[in-house]
């Protein structure tokens, strides 16, 4: 132990000095530099082609954030749930509940919130953008830290630990690499997710929020309130092409280095199919590959100040330092009480109990008093709105499957042409379905005259049909190859075929494929069942337009909390209660066991 | 060998128990022995004996539930790091090379770059690396791999070297190389470790190497009893001696 503490100690001695080093040298520099910089206050009234670059810049660097945000977010509380017994049994299900409700509904909340604590600021609304981006990024993160942290062979911690490395490197040495496979993995998912947030609030934050957002997002909105169509296009044109640009030279490459993290030789099935283009990487990138030795030396060369910084200053002074202080404390203060605290464990257990018990209780009533008096109007619309978004869900899913299963169908024999199919299927889904609505406005609607109803199920459809397009691929690509020939050999007619062999086989997915859309439908309804075109509110009936109604039009915290909680419960009860026991029902009669 | 009669580490009536979600377990109970300086002890016993549990008492992973463990007549607390422990499944990081791996220990302990690659260097030979410096785990046999573990525990020239059960994840052969290797390090005088506890399940390995066996009994673990193998090195198992001490080991463990 005091070996660890006396080396603990000698680095913070010279991290110190840095420290007040660097400091004096910033200082210097701003003493030199007073010039200031002023960013130009960016125009809100209309836009033109020019403002597109900085548009799909700032909306790159909103989700920029928001990633590194989430990634904070999943180490410290992943590392927490998988090391401490606590954190596995308070943050684990809190992570569940989060990942399944529906995050676009509290943008509104989130806005009034930060605008508040901001006084008002534009950062406000940066910031909640940011944040709710950050939810629909962080929480798969997080669990893929805490599986990974899990799945580290206990003698490799302990190799670690029996040489008392500091806490610093313990993560750089074990947890993080540990984590790279999984949280590559999704990262990836965790992207275009975000690009649907990111564009779904700057929408909203231009349209009933009536704050200028500028990015990809009000871009296309805004375009879209001058009908320029060929302004929409652009708009649409120039994200898909970051988004590919990104993953063709981001995350592929970064996936397939990730690879070197494994624990294990062995690829994972389920960790294969993910991202755009699954060949093209081994066309481009390999030609590409004469860049990346130069390109390398160049970043570490462009790091090395950073990491001295990190290395010398960062970690010894604001990581070790406290970590060994507070854990000699520990150790120090937990020894004498040790037994003390085993003896009371059952009283500790009755007391925290019974603390859980005391808060709901105060919860209740103050649920109770503050729901008490005349409600908003919004509760008796509730059951038929609830009733309506349902069926559009329920629609989106119906028209999913009619296109869907024919051309499983058409494909699940020929894997040239799967593959083909696939491939278009990833270039459509790398579109964020949200970045498609003011298209759809300006042409469905506004052009065509097909109503607000057909541009939310329009917009609807087209979000969820890929959760079943790509399980129901996945399932019929799993069907073993001697049934194929079997079904061959045996001269079975085409629909006989389709249904005692591909439909039972893809049934499965296809339930996978509805429980995803069910969860990630409700964003795309709160984002479509009502919209602000040059302050004309467009709305349909339904339980995403009465929660959008309840923050921009009554402004009643009761009416958002009372939507958001039906919605929820909606969810969960569904999830629960329908799609689990079909799932595991139709599991258990379909799997192929061999 | 004969210890110089200066205990290195002592357990005093140590018992060790566990919390599970059946309620707690007590794993070993009341164990007392002490290593002598220069001694090579080895821990016997059935699987789920806690042996293991024993040798991380020992280098401070685990606080004792009762009991005390004193290193050089001090009460331990925390982990001990003038031990250094080798591993069953090595525990070897998958994403850090060779080298790297060896260079761990004495990161932790502060060593300038210098000083580390002079020592890696030594205990690569050592142990018989050489020309695998820049390899990964993954790409190394098992023998090769323990060779890695061995020699990251030496590097960081500990008084005290705890393995467990170091031969079973590996095959017979590599192992009676191992094993050879293992003695020439332990009564080579010029290094600093000569000290060495080891836990196997193995018999015939406890008394090809040791100096004296201690026996564990079934859950919870008691010692049953203690054997001193006074037998010229090298030991061979046909030697009639030697079966005489495979016998008496079995009578203790039955």
């Amino acid at each position: 132990m005091a070996l660890v503490q006396r080396s603990v100690l000698e680095k913070t001695k010279s991290s110190v000095i840095y420290l007040v080093l660097f400091v004096g040298l910033v200082f210097l520099l701003i003493g030199i530099y007073r010039g200031g910089v002023h960013l130009s206050a960016l125009k809100a009234e209309s836009v033109n082609l020019p403002d597109l670059p900085g548009a799909i810049l700032l909306s790159f660097m909103r989700m920029l954030a928001a990633y590194l945000s989430s990634l904070v977010f999943a180490f410290a509380f992943g590392l927490l749930a998988a090391r401490t017994a606590f954190g596995e049994r308070t943050i684990l299900p809190v992570l569940d509940i989060l990942q399944s409700v529906p995050v676009v509904g509290f943008f509104p909340a989130a806005i009034t919130f930060f605008i508040g604590i901001t006084n008002g600021h534009r950062i406000g609304v940066e910031l909640s953008a940011v944040f709710l981006i950050f939810t629909s990024q962080a929480w798969n993160i997080g669990f893929a830290v805490y599986e990974s942290t899990k799945a580290i062979p206990i003698e490799n911690e302990e190799a670690i630990l029996a040489f008392g490395l500091p806490q610093s490197q313990r993560f750089f040495k074990l947890y993080l690499p540990a984590s790279i496979p999984r949280v590559i993995y999704n990262s990836i998912l965790s992207w275009s997710n975000g690009w649907f947030f990111l564009v779904a609030c700057e929408i909203i934050a231009i349209g009933p929020v009536k704050y200028n957002l500028p990015g990809i997002g009000s871009f296309l909105a805004r375009a879209a309130e001058d009908e320029r169509l060929d302004l929409v296009l652009w708009g649409l044109f120039a994200l898909v092409l970051m988004i590919l640009v990104l993953d063709v030279f981001i995350w592929k490459p970064l996936q397939v280095w990730s690879q070197r993290f494994r624990q294990d030789a062995t690829a994972n099935q389920d960790e294969e199919d993910v991202g755009l283009f699954l060949d093209l990487p081994k066309t481009i990138s390999s030609r590409l590959s004469f860049l990346t030795e130069p390109l390398l030396a160049m970043m570490i060369t462009f790091t090395l100040p950073i990491r001295w910084m990190f290395r010398e200053i960062i970690f010894p002074l604001f990581w070790d330092l406290p970590v060994a202080v507070f854990s000699k404390l520990v150790e120090n203060v937990s020894r004498p009480i040790q037994p003390v605290i085993q003896r009371t464990r059952n009283m500790r257990v009755a007391i925290g109990y019974f603390a859980l018990g005391f808060l709901v209780v105060l919860g209740a009533f103050y649920a109770w008093n503050w729901f008490q008096g005349p409600m908003p109007p919004v509760y008796r619309e509730l059951p038929m709105g609830l009733f309506y978004s349902t069926l559009r869900i329920l629609f989106a899913l119906l028209v999913s499957f009619c296109w869907i299963i024919p051309l499983v169908y058409l494909t699940w024999s020929r894997p040239k042409l799967r593959h083909f199919l696939t491939t278009i299927a990833q270039l459509g889904a790398s579109i964020p379905a949200t970045a498609l609505f003011p298209l759809i406005i300006l042409v469905g609607v506004r052009k065509l005259g097909g109503g607000m109803e057909f541009a939310t199920l329009f917009l609807l459809t087209f979000g969820i049909q890929w959760y079943v397009l790509f399980n129901a691929i996945g399932g019929a690509a799993n069907i073993p190859s001697d049934l194929i020939d079997a079904t061959k050999a045996y001269g079975l007619s085409p629909w006989k075929t389709f249904r005692t062999l591909v439909f039972p086989a893809i049934r499965p997915s296809l339930i996978t494929g509805a429980i995803t859309a069910w969860g990630g439908g409700w964003n795309a309804l709160v984002v479509s069942e009502y919209i602000t075109v040059k302050s004309e509110v467009m709305k349909v009936k339904g339980l995403g337009a009465l929660l959008s109604y309840s923050v921009y039009e009554l402004g009643d915290g009761r009416a958002i909390t009372l939507c958001i909680l039906v919605m929820v419960a909606w969810i969960l009860f569904v999830n629960v209660l329908i799609w689990q026991p079909l799932y595991q029902n139709n599991l258990e009669r379909f799997k192929f066991s061999s | 060998m004969i210890p110089d009669g200066h205990a290195l580490i002592e357990l005093d009536q140590v018992t060790r128990r566990f919390l599970l979600p059946q309620g707690e377990v007590t794993v070993l109970e009341n164990i007392s022995f002490r290593a002598m300086e220069g001694e090579f002890i080895s821990i016997v016993g059935p699987s789920g004996a806690g042996k293991s549990t024993l040798l991380r008492m020992m280098n401070g992973l685990l606080p004792p539930s009762e009991g005390r463990v004193l290193y050089n007549g001090q009460a331990q607390r925390g982990i001990n790091y003038d031990t250094a422990m080798v591993f069953q499944n090595f525990g070897l990081l998958p994403w850090l090379t060779v080298s790297q791996n060896i260079e761990l220990g004495l990161e932790a302990r502060s060593k300038d770059a210098a000083y580390r690659k002079v020592q890696v260097d030594r205990y690569i030979m050592k142990v018989g690396l050489e020309g695998y410096e820049e390899a990964y785990p993954r790409e190394l046999s098992g023998g090769m791999k323990q060779r890695v573990g061995l020699a990251r525990a030496l590097a960081v020239e500990p008084s005290l070297l705890l393995m467990d059960e170091p031969f079973s994840s590996l095959d017979v052969l590599t192992s009676i190389n191992l094993r050879n290797e293992l003695l020439d390090i332990w009564s080579d005088r010029e290094n600093l470790v000569n000290t060495m506890v080891m836990v196997t399940h193995n018999i015939e390995e406890a008394i090809e190497l040791s100096d004296r066996i201690i026996i564990l009994s079934n859950r919870p673990g008691k010692i049953a009893g203690e054997l001193k193998i006074d037998l010229a090195r090298p030991r061979r198992k046909r030697d009639p001696l030697f079966s005489e001490y495979v016998d008496r080991v079995f009578s203790l463990l039955a």
